[in-house]
């Protein structure tokens, strides 16, 4: 049994555990699947750690004890789940060569790898000793993450320290570290904008964040990799586990992200070759992403999504050959005491269209693939619904039934709905 | 700046980020340190549970080694960084980040001309780490606001300064229902939302006697698309309103049911507000003590109708308010939700307009 460590070693676990104590909050180990108390006690020791203050517990009435994440994000100056990505990765024999090595090269020389190997020695014990072939490993790493630079016009190659740090770009320019306040908080990869704050000594106090869904910064490791299979017209390989729990590896070619800043979720749209179709993968479910092959056809594929595009309300696309769905909605409005109404339907009509049609009715059409997409955003407006027409009656009929069923839930209580409220 | 490219592939979970390089990049920033200091530092930086981990590991022992070796024993049990510089020159990550804001209307907010160009030659060889193509908000609202108007920036700049020296503006501004309102104002925050594109200014309106605020109501909410004029105020300010007074909340109690994945999807949604859950395993449905902000009231019941019968808003009267209670929740400053009378009498609209006929 290994000695518990504070840092978060595989993400993707803590990732579950964080998104189930967030999300849903009534959860329990054995709930999500976890077979070792142990685990679920080191996991949960770990979220309480890095997000202190956050994370709370309640014995249910069959005495097990839930756990729940509780932030209101409308409250919060930082979204507390970069601590996550500020948890992971720590390895306890870097921290020496790390500081060592940009100390070394702080003097703003190039240096070769047997240079920097003869000066670490002097930070050293006289038992402790670090070989060249490390150190390069190291270096060679920082010039990917862009710490360092390399000289490669010399033999051996130089190697000295990359410019400028984030205080002096936001000593340079003005403006721009209240700029990084307010992307910091903002999908997508946010934490990359708090981790310069965090280097300069500064942090946002000038921004507040309604409708923010900080769970999203989970997902921006797989994010990450699936911009760079866009960037690249790369294809990809996704693990990705369905609305039912299988887990499937799907091969597909990455091309667009659609983000919702209503319902919480993001997903990755995607041509899937195996059924010819345009297809969406929410990136929660993502469980991995392998960067496969470089794909010739990418453009096509975006094209077809742009045409497509125009027909989808939420994120479905044509089945193979399918054409759209006419859809329309008849709205009743008083326009004298409810203009706002009409407002919401003009930003919120997306791919359809609004039409007045005198005396406070209005109608709502759209063509898409999916009208089911659109039956959330409609029931906003019950209350107000005067027809619905759709080419799929068991759509309408659905409509019907739920509002029965709300009716029964609610209806007995209220009599008082005034006539004038009604076309 | 040197060119940074993408393909050299760096990682995205680094711990060159993390907060245990942040700490001691700060314990080491200091001559000579203290083990009580070298405590504090990891308290403010790092998490709960680091105090147990760094300063034993940086810290020497009595023969002068520590697992890091990054310190060494002075006088006075006192300790010495043995580098004498940390720098934090910017990961290839943050430049790429940075140039993709480039693209963003917004960062000329921000900005100037100068600033922006200065900005754009210093990431010239950096490529984005995503362009506007990649990213397509699906339900944004359309009507967000214009952050390319000039008067828009200017009102902008203006705010922003005004916050930072927490100094009293003057504003004339258009409400919801048409009127022009032109009074003092100090402003406190800015709020954004994703949702409706929009930035809106947290102010408290200030009553003036003598040249001086002497009082302020309690917080409002402005939108920035609304404002027609703004200037810095002749009067002063000398005491500042608790911004907290900006966050009336309210309370709600609902039943979701598992039908047409109910939970899930309501989970999901209103993950940004807080609340507090009871799975109830014998009907399958989850109760929920849902906390909004008070001004929201409207957007609430709009959303919680969209769930249909998936969701119903339960009469407080039948909910044992312990089930969902934990310590650290105070709702005693809270006000209950009108909700149910609301939903049930759009419910009783719509049913009456269902028997007219389809």
């Amino acid at each position: 049994m290994g000695e518990y460590r504070e840092v978060v070693a595989h993400f993707s676990k803590m990732r579950d555990y964080l998104r189930e104590f967030f999300i849903y909050g009534f959860r329990t180990g054995s709930d999500i699947g976890v077979k070792s108390g142990r685990t679920s006690s080191d996991e949960k020791h770990r979220i309480e750690s890095f997000l202190d203050g956050y994370v709370g517990a309640k014995v249910g009435s069959d005495k097990r004890k839930r756990v729940f994440i509780s932030v209101d994000s409308a409250q919060v100056y930082e979204n507390p789940f970069y601590n996550a990505f500020y948890n992971c990765g720590f390895n306890n024999r870097d921290i020496k060569l790390h500081f060592f090595i940009l100390d070394i090269l702080s003097a703003k020389e190039h240096l070769s790898v047997p240079q920097i190997s003869e000066r670490l020695c002097s930070y050293l014990d006289d038992d402790d000793y670090i070989d060249s072939q490390t150190v390069k490993i190291k270096l060679d790493e920082y010039v990917r993450e862009g710490l360092l630079e390399r000289d490669t016009s010399k033999t051996p190659y130089l190697y000295y320290l990359s410019s400028p740090s984030a205080r002096e770009l936001f000593d340079e320019i003005d403006g721009l570290a209240d700029s990084v306040k307010l992307f910091s908080s903002l999908a997508p990869f946010g934490e990359l904008g708090d981790s310069m704050l965090k280097d300069a000594d500064q942090k946002n106090d000038i921004f507040r964040f309604k409708h923010s869904y900080l769970v999203y910064a989970l997902e921006d490791e797989i994010l990450f990799s699936l911009t760079e299979c866009i960037n690249e017209d790369c294809s990809a390989v996704l693990s990705y586990t369905d609305r039912n729990g299988k887990e499937s590896l799907i091969d597909c070619v990455p091309l667009k992200i659609y983000t919702s800043s209503q319902t919480g979720r993001r997903y990755l749209i995607a041509y899937y070759p195996s059924l010819d179709k345009l297809s969406a993968y929410r990136l929660d479910r993502i469980k991995s992403v392998t960067i496969a092959d470089p794909c010739k056809s990418c453009n096509a594929y975006r094209e077809r999504l742009a045409h497509e595009g125009k027909s989808v309300f939420g994120v479905t696309f044509a089945s193979s050959g399918q054409k759209p769905i006419h859809f329309a909605m008849t709205l009743y409005i008083d326009e004298q005491k409810e203009p706002y109404v009409v407002t919401r339907l003009e930003r919120e009509k997306r791919c359809g269209t609004v039409t007045p049609e005198g005396n406070g009715i209005y109608k709502y059409e759209a063509q898409v693939y999916d009208p089911k997409e659109l039956m959330q955003w409609v029931k906003s407006f019950i209350g107000r619904i005067v027809k619905i027409e759709c080419d799929n009656p068991q759509l309408i009929q659905d409509f019907e039934n739920d509002i029965t069923q709300m009716f029964k839930m609610y209806g007995d209580k209220n009599e008082e709905i005034k006539k004038e409220h009604l076309p | 700046m040197k060119k940074s490219k993408k393909n050299t592939s760096p990682s995205f979970f680094s711990e060159i980020y993390g907060a245990y390089f942040r700490t001691v990049r700060k314990i080491l920033g200091s001559d000579t340190l203290t083990r009580k200091q070298i405590n504090k530092i990891t308290e403010e930086n790092a998490f709960r549970d680091s105090i147990l981990y760094i300063p034993s590991s940086i810290i020497p022992n009595s023969e002068g080694k520590s697992e890091w070796g990054l310190l060494k024993s002075g006088a006075d049990g006192e300790y010495k960084s043995l580098v004498k510089s940390t720098p934090t020159p910017m990961t290839v990550l943050q430049k790429r980040w940075l140039k993709s804001k480039l693209s963003d209307s917004r960062i000329k907010l921000f900005l100037d001309d100068e600033g922006f160009d200065k900005l754009t030659h210093l990431l010239e060889d950096v490529e984005p780490l995503y362009s506007d193509d990649t990213f397509f908000c699906f339900d944004k609202f359309s009507d967000g606001d214009c952050y390319e108007s000039e008067s828009y920036r200017s009102s902008f700049r203006l705010l922003l300064s005004a916050i930072k020296a927490k100094s009293l503006v003057h504003i004339d501004y258009t409400s919801a229902k048409g009127n022009v309102i032109s009074a003092e104002y100090l402003p406190l925050r800015f709020e954004y939302s994703d949702k409706n594109d929009r930035l809106r200014l947290i102010c408290s309106r200030a009553y003036i006697s003598d040249n001086k605020a002497y009082s302020f109501d309690s917080c409002i909410r402005m939108n920035l698309s609304r404002i027609k004029s703004v200037s810095l105020s002749s009067f002063s300010c000398t005491s500042e309103p608790d911004i907290s007074l900006s966050d009336k909340r309210s309370y709600v109690y609902l039943e979701v049911t598992h039908d047409r994945n109910g939970i899930e999807r309501f989970m999901v949604e209103f993950a940004p507000f807080e609340k507090r859950t009871v799975y109830n395993a014998e009907t399958d449905s989850c109760s929920v003590m849902l906390i909004y902000p008070t001004d929201d009231e409207s957007e609430i019941l709009i959303r919680l109708l969209s769930f249909g019968g998936v969701i119903r808003v339960l009469n407080p009267k039948d909910v044992n308010p312990s089930d969902f209670l934990t310590e650290e929740l105070d709702i005693s400053s809270m006000t209950t939700s009108r909700i149910a009378d609301d939903i049930a009498k759009r419910v009783k609209a719509q049913q009456m307009l269902l028997s007219k006929r389809f």
